[in-house]
């Protein structure tokens, strides 16, 4: 595989990642709304992921601008 | 749109663009610490503005007003815990920030500014600990900040009258607490914004220090801000806030009891951890009763020696073999740092027998003044006798500081923990400004 075609892969990937934390933030945040004990984990960790999802998206973008 | 990269390109371009391009030696976390820093503290500001809203600063409400938040308050828990732990993620990176620019040498000529205004800024952040540890009004926060408020009775009057008039006033817990409320969320992040101006203006002016043995002013091949460098930051930017987001949500901080006259007297005042370095020291036998002047004195001394390292470290380059004294005495200093912080929460409220520390900290200076030696003494190189280090020096000393107060620890009969001082020791060494230190001039 070529390098283009990792950096390919690796950002629909973390595209999918980010896609799934969102729903996941979208599915916990009536838990959080009432402050529900395991929501208040969960629904935070599907927000930090989603950050990181986010970052890493952003890494494969600027190895793919890269020369 | 046109307009709009129209403006784009004369904040990038031309003579009197704001945005510089970045040199491409700066593309390293270990660059961009002090950006960090500022993203941390702009979160807090966010986070603890979410706080106010709900928190109430008089003796009889804070810990209740702050229990609510954590149980009731949507979100609520999550916040608490994210100004807690981003708090700590500053003060963590604070000092690490200034280790790495101490290592490196970038306090030296043209950049002596911004290690004083970077040292005034460590002790802002300090202070932002101090004050807000006390705000919750738990058992531990309000005994622990009595002790050290209680510390300042050791000297003179005339000296202290002014400190203690501002932080407690008639000496009532209501007066204490809104005092440090009022530091907290007022006079403090109005220095803070300040000094960070005046750093930013000085870094402005200077530029990024280049690498070790690459001279000032010298041409780097680099990069535009827009897009690369934004982008870079903004990677940074997201996995520092999802990494604290993660870390909060997972490991949700809990509420410590509430403060009361009958609570006090059943636990050990103890502060929070970046403080238990000082902690450990006051606990030494030989400090004991009023003898605590000396080591407060001791400790003032330090922040002191630490602000005026440029002035001190005048002569010689940067590379860590043509300042041989100054750079092992820091490597002594950062590992002690540590050592008597986990010494610290080892032993809470124990007094330790001076020999005992002398005994430690002891072998921490003696194993990396030897490693020191053997790694930093001058190599007369071929050409023209130049002072050159070798390459794996940095390495060796931080090897021979882990080997030390790995066996220190040992001896306290801890040794698990000698695998916190593996990690640290790696991520130490991966920061790789340090694996080029020792790399001598071009």
């Amino acid at each position: 595989m070529s390098r283009d075609a990792l950096v390919l892969v690796g950002f629909l990937l973390s595209m999918i990642g980010e896609l799934l934390s969102v729903a996941g933030i979208v599915m916990t945040s009536p838990l959080m709304l009432q402050n529900d004990p395991v929501a208040r984990s969960l629904g935070g960790a599907f927000i930090g992921t989603a950050f990181i999802m986010f970052g890493i998206m952003v890494a494969f973008y600027r190895a793919s601008e890269r020369e | 749109m046109s307009g709009l990269s129209e403006r784009i390109r004369k904040l990038t371009e031309g003579g009197n663009r704001m945005l510089r391009p970045i040199p491409n030696f700066s593309f390293r976390p270990d660059y961009w610490m002090g950006a960090l820093l500022v993203l941390g503290f702009v979160l807090q500001g966010i986070t603890g503005f979410l706080l106010l809203l709900y928190y109430v600063p008089t003796p009889d409400q804070a810990w209740a007003s702050t229990n609510y938040i954590v149980t009731s308050v949507p979100y609520g828990s999550l916040l608490y815990t994210f100004h807690l732990y981003d708090a700590y993620a500053i003060i963590l990176l604070a000092f690490l920030h200034m280790f790495r620019n101490f290592f490196v040498g970038s306090y030296k000529k043209p950049r002596e500014g911004m290690w004083f205004y970077g040292v005034i800024l460590g002790l802002i952040t300090l202070g932002f600990g101090f004050t807000g540890y006390l705000l919750p009004w738990t058992v531990i926060s309000k005994s622990a900040t009595d002790v050290g408020i209680g510390m300042l009775n050791y000297f003179p009057a005339q000296l202290t009258a002014g400190i203690k008039s501002i932080l407690v006033g008639s000496g009532t817990d209501a007066a204490e607490l809104t005092r440090f409320f009022a530091i907290h969320v007022m006079l403090l992040p109005m220095l803070l914004a300040l000094f960070l101006l005046i750093k930013l203006y000085t870094f402005e002016v200077h530029g990024v220090a280049p690498p070790v043995g690459q001279a000032e002013g010298s041409v780097a091949e680099s990069t535009p801000w827009i897009p690369d460098g934004i982008l870079y930051v903004l990677m940074l930017g997201l996995f520092y806030t999802g990494g604290l987001l993660l870390i909060s949500s997972l490991f949700p901080a809990t509420l410590p009891p509430a403060y009361s006259v009958q609570s006090a007297m059943t636990v050990t005042p103890e502060p929070d951890w970046y403080f238990l370095w000082i902690y450990q020291i006051l606990k030494l036998s030989i400090f004991g009763g009023p003898n605590v002047v000396y080591a407060l004195t001791l400790v003032t001394l330090l922040f002191v020696l630490l602000f005026l390292v440029p002035v001190i470290d005048i002569r010689g380059g940067r590379a860590p073999s043509e300042r041989p004294v100054v750079f092992t005495l820091g490597m002594i200093v950062a590992t002690s740092l540590v050592f008597l912080t986990i010494w610290a929460y080892l032993t809470p409220g124990q007094t330790i027998p001076f020999y005992q520390a002398v005994l430690y900290i002891g072998i921490i200076a003696l194993s990396e003044g030897i490693a020191a030696y053997l790694g930093l003494r001058r190599r007369r190189s071929g050409r023209g006798g130049a002072a050159r280090a070798h390459p794996s020096i940095a390495m060796a000393v931080l090897a021979a500081s882990i080997a030390g107060a790995s066996a220190s620890l040992m001896l306290l009969e801890k040794g698990y923990l000698i695998s916190i001082f593996l990690i640290a020791g790696f991520v130490f060494s991966s920061m790789s400004s340090l694996s080029k230190i020792g790399e001598g001039r071009k």
